[in-house]
């Protein structure tokens, strides 16, 4: 997307959202369905967890249609919403309700070595089998959060320092620590065994 | 298509930034490209048919927010930028009473009535007259009607509605800073009616000495005495505020009147060898960076005394 | 999916407040946590036990010096400004300016919440209609008010920017029997899509509108709980009936036993409302009686012990 085809997109999104929150319902079926995909993929990135995801989407959906989130008049949607949903996951971590929660959902611990769940769904474990996701799993949540709000959010730089709230020097370099770090991983083989057949038979 | 059929069942094509995040990242394009082919095979996971008209629906049917929030939230992004901020400063002008626009507008004529007086019978030799006297109002009215201005301003700290004023989306820095702003908008208007009365009437001075002669008789001392009656008056309390201000006002004019030349009062040819102008305004920023702190300072002092 | 009751808009993890005094270090709050979403909860203790401080927390008038306050998983302290968006906050000492009437007040207050003007006028008109000041004078000013009425206005500035999170500090402090009413019919009406946090040490208000119950004591969090958790321990430790006036004051000077209710009963009788740590009844003749809200409040300080 170009830097012109960006504003365009975001002056539509600010009106749509506008529209959603004065009681226009048209308008949140289409701000739920322009941006749940994307919150979705950014909170099953993160936490690595399939079923969570669709929970932390609702809240982070629901937050912004309460307007419970204030955003300041210079501050652009996207990173604006990616925050909420930053914000909902890091809630949900810390919740006290939840602990149990997320040990089961393999998210406790830095070893990426999380409790086997039998509800966990095949499409949870799927993911959680993949290499890459043992990757992310072997970063700090402030580290997994700008690798995957560059890699595969697409955001800028600037955009991840506005939804994370942080210096743009501090976005750079966790980006670069964490490319550091998982490079080191990869070269180590540290990782949890993988098989190599789920990868060939996908896609 | 995913074998499957399951969101979560192929792998996702990835948007592509990698020369731009090789760059941004300067690691060698080998290792780079290592670690981004492991992360680009991480299986797509598409939300679940369906999931955005059921988040739809169950939001339409939870409490929303009222009608008026409604509205609220959709005028316009919250907090706002510039027009925002100019309207709270507008708002801060309803602190005033119109006593105090009336009172601080009555002495500042008295005073340019007498200056005007006493400057044409100085002219008219029938009156001999140092530079202290010819300073009114400019020299010493002005920067009282600042400073006791932002004592008044701030009295809601002792006995008004600073703590629902603080609960705004306003920094208290911004919402002191925004009165100091309005008391000396409101007496420079004042001075400048008061030089358009005088204009003409006395020995007109020539343009670099005008300018002189504003900034080190009037802008300084404004300055600097508003700063004093805002930094103490946060810092302390407003009567503090008035009595430092008035009080360091007194002695720095009967330190001028015993010893022209250094003093803040000085013959417009002299003016610019005086010290006291410029450590005047170098006080003013001192001054106002600490009010800023301790307008915050403040809210504490209040919370310690109702705690 | 999430059900309303089980989410939290703000949370408190392990606040503290500590103000140093010529004394030592005093603390107001230690160690606070808990959650807070849509609803009405309540917050009780006795004078000094730090609700007050908990409250100017919450509306970010001061800082804490431990801990963390969060709304919506994001720290207050990372953007206060944009959180005060979101509070309508009633101090325990509510002023206004006094000159100025209560609708320019409230227009006052409208600018600072960043209310745009045409939308403010009507805004101001409702919320005085919902706390039933439409009846004033349009020329009366603020210092005019009766103590009640001005808390009324208090109230009216919380409600102005329809905030999804109300604090209010004693809102029915010096209220009439029939203002409460309104008040608390009010407050449960707003709970619909708000969160409510207010103090009381009128517990009967407490029982008419609580969905969830914080008891504050000496700064620490004493209880947390539901209504009926809240009343639970009192059960079997209240008791009621008639006693000789001799016997009721010699049980208000007992030790261990707390005199809640007394009213005559005849001459030289009286119909007492007792409680007790114990199980068994003070005197022959009391029966158990279910507890309310008031009588958990005074057993919980009763077992709590001396102070």
């Amino acid at each position: 997307m170009t830097g012109r085809e960006r504003d365009e997109s975001v002056a539509d999104e600010d009106r749509i959202l506008a529209a959603a929150l004065s009681g226009d319902k048209t308008a949140l079926s289409e701000l739920v369905g322009r941006n749940y995909g994307r919150v979705f993929r950014y909170l099953v990135r993160l936490g690595g967890d399939y079923h969570l995801a669709q929970d932390l989407a609702q809240e982070t959906f629901y937050r912004v249609w309460q307007g419970l989130c204030g955003r300041r008049e210079t501050a652009p949607f996207r990173p604006w919403l990616y925050r909420i949903a930053h914000n909902v996951f890091i809630d949900h971590v810390r919740s006290w309700h939840s602990r149990n929660v997320v040990a089961a959902s393999g998210l406790a611990g830095e070893d990426g070595e999380g409790e086997a769940d039998p509800v966990v769904s095949i499409v949870s474990r799927r993911l959680e089998r993949s290499q890459a996701a043992a990757l992310l799993r072997k970063l700090s949540p402030d580290h997994r959060a700008v690798v995957v709000l560059r890699f595969y959010e697409d955001l800028t730089l600037g955009e991840i320092a506005e939804t994370l709230e942080l210096p743009l020097g501090t976005v750079k370099s966790r980006l670069h620590y964490a490319f550091r770090e998982l490079k080191d991983l990869l070269a180590s083989d540290e990782l949890p065994g993988f098989r190599e057949s789920d990868d060939g038979r996908d896609g | 298509m995913p074998k499957t059929g399951h969101p979560c069942g192929g792998r996702e094509r990835h948007p592509a930034p990698w020369p731009a995040m090789r760059e941004e990242l300067g690691l060698e394009g080998r290792d780079f490209d290592a670690v981004a082919a492991v992360l680009a095979a991480l299986p797509s996971c598409e939300p679940p048919p369906g999931a955005a008209e059921t988040t739809v629906e169950w939001l339409a049917s939870v409490p929303r927010p009222g009608a008026f929030r409604r509205r609220l939230l959709a005028a316009g992004p919250r907090p706002g930028g510039l027009w925002w901020t100019l309207a709270v400063l507008r708002s801060q002008t309803r602190v005033f009473s119109f006593g105090f626009w009336a009172a601080a507008a009555l002495v500042s004529l008295i005073a340019t009535l007498v200056t005007l007086y006493l400057r044409l019978a100085a002219l008219s030799g029938r009156i001999d007259l140092t530079a202290f006297g010819l300073a009114l109002p400019f020299g010493i009215i002005s920067p009282v009607i600042a400073a006791l201005g932002v004592s008044y301003a701030l009295r809601s700290l002792e006995n008004g509605p600073w703590e629902v004023e603080l609960s705004c989306p306003i920094t208290p820095a911004g919402m002191a800073m925004g009165r100091f702003v309005i008391v000396l908008a409101y007496v420079t208007g004042l001075s400048l009616v008061a030089a358009l009365v005088m204009g003409g009437r006395t020995q007109p001075l020539a343009g670099t000495e005008i300018l002189t002669a504003v900034v080190t008789t009037w802008l300084a001392p404004v300055l600097f005495l508003g700063a004093v009656s805002l930094y103490a008056s946060l810092r302390f309390s407003p009567l503090t505020g008035t009595v430092v201000s008035l009080g360091l006002w007194a002695a720095l004019l009967t330190a001028g009147h015993y010893r022209p030349g250094v003093g803040l009062v000085a013959d417009p040819g002299q003016a610019w060898l005086s010290v006291m102008p410029a450590a005047m305004l170098l006080a003013t920023v001192a001054l106002l960076l600490a009010a800023s702190r301790a307008a915050g300072q403040a809210a504490e002092r209040a919370g310690r005394a109702a705690a | 999916m999430r059900s309303a009751r089980s989410r939290s808009w703000l949370e408190l993890d392990g606040i503290g407040k500590g103000y140093a005094d010529p004394f030592g270090r005093r603390r107001a709050l230690r160690d606070v946590s808990f959650a807070l979403g849509p609803g009405v909860t309540v917050l009780v203790g006795p004078n000094g036990a730090g609700k007050t401080t908990l409250l100017r927390i919450l509306a970010a008038v001061v800082r804490p010096t431990a801990g963390r306050v969060s709304w919506c998983g994001r720290a207050v302290a990372a953007d206060p400004v944009a959180y005060r968006d979101l509070i309508g906050y009633l101090p325990q000492d509510f002023r206004s300016y006094p000159d100025l009437t209560p609708a320019a007040f409230l227009a006052y207050v409208s600018a600072l919440k960043g209310i745009p003007r045409e939308m403010a006028r009507a805004r101001t008109e409702e919320v005085l209609r919902l706390c039933g000041l439409s009846g004033l004078s349009p020329g009366g000013r603020c210092v005019a008010l009766s103590r009640g009425q001005l808390r009324l206005l208090g109230l009216a500035q919380a409600l102005l920017n329809d905030p999804p999170l109300l604090l209010l500090d004693e809102p029915t402090s010096g209220l009439d029997p029939e203002a409460r009413v309104r008040i608390m019919e009010l407050v449960r009406r707003l709970s619909a899509g708000k969160a409510v946090l207010f103090s009381t040490h009128v517990l009967a208000d407490a029982a008419q509108v609580a969905d969830w119950v914080l008891a504050l004591d000496e700064g620490r969090l004493a209880a947390s709980s539901d209504p009926d958790g809240f009343v639970a321990p009192a059960r079997g430790r209240v008791f009621g009936g008639v006693v000789e006036a001799a016997q009721a004051a010699a049980l208000r000077t007992a030790k261990g036993v707390a005199v809640v209710g007394q009213v005559p009963s005849g001459p030289g009788r009286c119909r007492v409302r007792v409680v007790v740590p114990g199980a068994a009844p003070p005197l022959p003749g009391l029966q158990p009686i279910p507890p309310d809200f008031e009588d958990a409040y005074v057993c919980r300080r009763l077992l709590a012990g001396p102070s």
